[in-house]
């Protein structure tokens, strides 16, 4: 510690006046203990969200501005620990022994302090300039827990704040304690952690790290963590360390190779010893309303059935809320368009198709999934804000094994029935690189809310009204095998190895609350309509540019109809005509445009597309088109997403190609069996 | 008295049982990451949840944790009596 203070002091004296009003704080805690709301609350529109560098992990930095004192924010990854074990825990490890924040706020779940209180101690041992910001003191109070943050405050030796972030309470007072602790003014003094047995052990450490090779680190932390066997720890010393120290390090660690048992006991003996001073809990545990539900919901008969039945009324829900407000959008385009061609009348031909046929209808047909897309996470943000996401991880466990994944990972996939793009953005919460790659390879063959707006046109085009539904159902049946069969082949053939450990806390229960679900709903929002905004328009005009010229020429003779006629050979072994496999060309730019493509192709808007659909094409050919727009290809946003995320040519190849290879096959499939039996 | 068996695995251990943790069979990294979740030698532990096959539930330190199967069998505990 000692060599930590002085370390402050030093910087206090080089950097003078401005130290004054700018402090550098970091917010770390366990993932969802509240971090992100505390982040909001402290930052409000003044953020900057980015990515780490080099790292598919979120960073997000703000400012705030309290008493002419300006606090610079970043809220470090949420970890349980610092250990090199993932990226997550590397970034907010390396960022407070790297960039030495002037405050790391610790953020801690009181109804589940003991273990929370773990994150404190690792961070303890890298600075003491820290605050603990005690949130869910309401929680605590559910689980019967008494916390007395004074008391704890003395025991700890560091400042203690009570917070109800969902509510905004105590916030005043977390920055005063903040400002307090970056001015000097009041400096912790942090109860050192007994290291008991592992004490002669790290005296030998700290001496065989030679410590002037090793600057920036203090001693006593690269022994803990050389002890912890830190892979990152021992890469760094054997870069810097001779033979001789590396070996003597290597001796002691064969010595006592219960390293990480011993310490992590030690930490959590410093615990108890600070929560018996600090709380007080019943003897018996109370028996919540979370112990209630969880015996139903996690039941091993009724979990199963009562998930599908949940997941079956959200997309229910969703479609049905949503239908009647997309078929307001979708009129209001339709007149908009209207208007604009008699209004541009006078004009020249050329701009009055192209906003009337071309970049309305394009933006129009974008805008009538976004209720679809708004509502469907709103759902979702419910089930993860009340506690029931990490349930359902937990029930679909044993069926994600199928793919040599774990729970988790069903997670990230639900997320993709909404949008691949946010979808293929939550493999993040997936601990192992193996996992990650097989869950964003998968991705693209779950049918998203847009997709399956496609597919929903086609049956109520082609199917009698009492078939709709159960086709619908065949059809997310048909794509979930196929997600599955990839799954198994992928792991197989493609990222062999083991599953990585399941492991996952279960949060009490709470009722949603309407911040959660605006940020959870919104970014996820935020990036189809980007997508929509961007690509989107650009391809629609494309489109309409290459139907439309060389000026004059039919649309056969068009630049689209002679593509059309270069691809038809391949959409005809499957039955489709040059239309459709047009239709399914750009809709590589974005599934929506698949629809307006046959619009124009078929020379109707969409409400005329369904009866020139029906005389053209055989309900055989259009359930063709819909299986194999289904699983076709990642649209041109998902290819993007997926090569930044993966950070791989390889793999973004791989999914772009397979899912063609595979559609494909199923649509033949599909189209031979069907005129085999007559249809 | 009945004595309960020594040591066995989690994973065997039915709902309702408490058991201390005793040992945990694996690498480095596994112990590292059961004592960031909590489970480190010594500690209690509460089986809420277990059946033959697939995750189960634990209470640890007054909260609870899903733990996959595998990763139950390799922690060693010793069962308390009742």
């Amino acid at each position: 510690m000692h060599g930590d203070r002085t370390a402050a002091s030093n910087r206090v004296a080089a950097s003078g006046a401005a130290k004054q009003t700018v402090l550098r704080v970091a917010l770390a805690g366990n993932p969802n203990v509240g971090k992100s709301t505390l982040f909001n609350i402290l930052t409000g529109l003044h953020q900057h969200v980015g990515n780490w560098p080099g790292k598919t992990v979120e960073k997000k930095e703000g400012r705030c501005r309290v008493d002419g004192c300006t606090m610079e924010c970043v809220d470090l990854p949420g970890t349980h620990s610092l250990t090199a074990h993932s990226a997550e825990e590397l970034i907010a490890r390396d960022y407070i022994v790297k960039e030495r924040p002037d405050v790391v706020v610790v953020i801690v779940d009181a109804s589940d302090i003991e273990r929370n209180f773990y994150l404190v101690a690792q961070v303890l041992e890298l600075t003491n300039r820290v605050v603990i910001a005690l949130n869910m003191m309401d929680l605590a109070a559910v689980k019967g827990y008494r916390i007395f943050p004074k008391q704890l405050e003395q025991a700890l030796g560091v400042p203690v704040v009570p917070l109800v972030a969902r509510r905004a309470e105590g916030v005043r007072s977390l920055l005063e304690a903040i400002i307090a602790v970056g001015a000097d003014s009041v400096v912790p003094r942090p109860t050192p952690i007994d290291y008991l047995r592992a004490k002669p052990v790290l005296a030998a450490l700290r001496e065989a790290l030679d410590n002037d090779r090793l600057p920036g680190y203090s001693p006593e932390w690269l022994a803990l963590k050389v002890l912890e066997g830190d892979e990152e720890i021992e890469r760094l010393t054997h870069q810097v360390l001779d033979a001789s120290h590396i070996e003597r390090i290597h001796s002691l660690l064969r010595e006592h190779e219960h390293g990480p048992a011993v310490l992590a006991d030690a930490r959590y003996a410093w615990i108890g010893e600070i929560l018996r001073a600090g709380m007080e809990q019943p003897a018996r545990s109370v028996i919540t309303a979370t112990d209630r539900i969880d015996h139903v919901v996690t039941h091993r008969f009724l979990g199963l059935p009562l998930l599908l039945a949940v997941f079956a009324a959200v997309f229910w829900l969703t479609f049905h809320i949503s239908g009647p407000l997309s078929g307001w959008i979708d009129q209001g385009t339709t007149a908009l368009s209207g208007a604009t061609a008699r209004w541009l009348a006078p004009g020249p031909d050329w701009l009055s198709a192209l906003l009337a046929d071309g970049v309305i209808p394009g933006v129009g047909g974008v805008l009538t999934f976004f209720p679809v897309i708004v509502i469907f996470f709103i759902f979702l943000g419910v089930l993860e804000d009340t506690g029931y996401m990490a349930r359902a991880a937990f029930v679909m466990d044993r069926i994600m094994h199928a793919l040599g994944l774990h729970g988790k990972a069903f997670l990230s996939l639900m997320v993709a029935y909404g949008c691949n793009v946010p979808g293929v953005m939550a493999a993040r919460i997936l601990e192992s690189e193996r996992d990650r790659v097989l869950v964003t390879l998968v991705n693209p063959l779950i049918p998203c809310a847009v997709r399956i707006g496609v597919a929903a046109f086609f049956v109520g085009a082609f199917f009698a009204p009492a078939l709709r539904t159960p086709v619908m159902v065949a059809l997310y049946a048909l794509s979930l095998l196929m997600v599955i069969l990839a799954g198994f082949v992928l792991r197989h053939l493609v990222l062999p190895g083991d599953r990585s450990p399941f492991m996952m806390e279960l949060p009490l229960y709470r009722t949603p609350n309407l911040r959660n679900l605006s940020m959870y709903a919104g970014w996820r929002v935020l990036a189809f309509l980007k997508k929509a905004g961007t690509v989107i328009v650009a391809i629609s005009v494309l489109i309409w540019l290459l139907s439309y010229f060389p000026v004059g020429a039919d649309l056969p003779d068009s630049y689209l109809g002679r593509l059309g006629g270069a691809i038809e050979p391949a959409g005809r072994l499957i039955g489709l005509d040059w239309r459709m496999s047009v239709a399914l060309v750009t809709g590589f730019a974005a599934k929506e445009t698949s629809l307006a493509t046959l619009g124009v192709l078929y020379h109707t808007d969409e409400h005329g597309l369904v009866a020139a659909l029906q005389q053209a094409v055989s309900p055989l050919v259009a359930l063709v088109f819909v299986v194999v727009q289904l699983l076709y290809i990642p649209c041109l946003a998902t290819v993007a997403v997926i090569r930044s995320e993966t950070n791989s040519w390889k793999w973004t190849a791989l999914a772009v190609l397979y899912p063609i290879i595979l559609a494909g096959g199923l649509g033949a499939l599909v189209f031979h069996i069907g005129r085999a039996l007559g249809f | 008295m009945v004595t309960p068996p020594a040591q066995t695995s989690l994973a065997l251990l039915a709902a309702g049982q408490v058991a201390i943790v005793r040992s945990i069979q694996g690498g480095w990294g596994i112990v590292r990451r059961l004592a960031a979740l909590g489970i480190v030698p010594g500690t209690p532990v509460t089986v809420l949840s277990n059946s033959p096959f697939g995750p189960m539930i634990v209470e640890v330190r007054g909260s609870r944790l899903a733990l996959g199967r595998r990763e139950a069998t390799r922690i060693i505990v010793a069962p308390k009596a009742g």
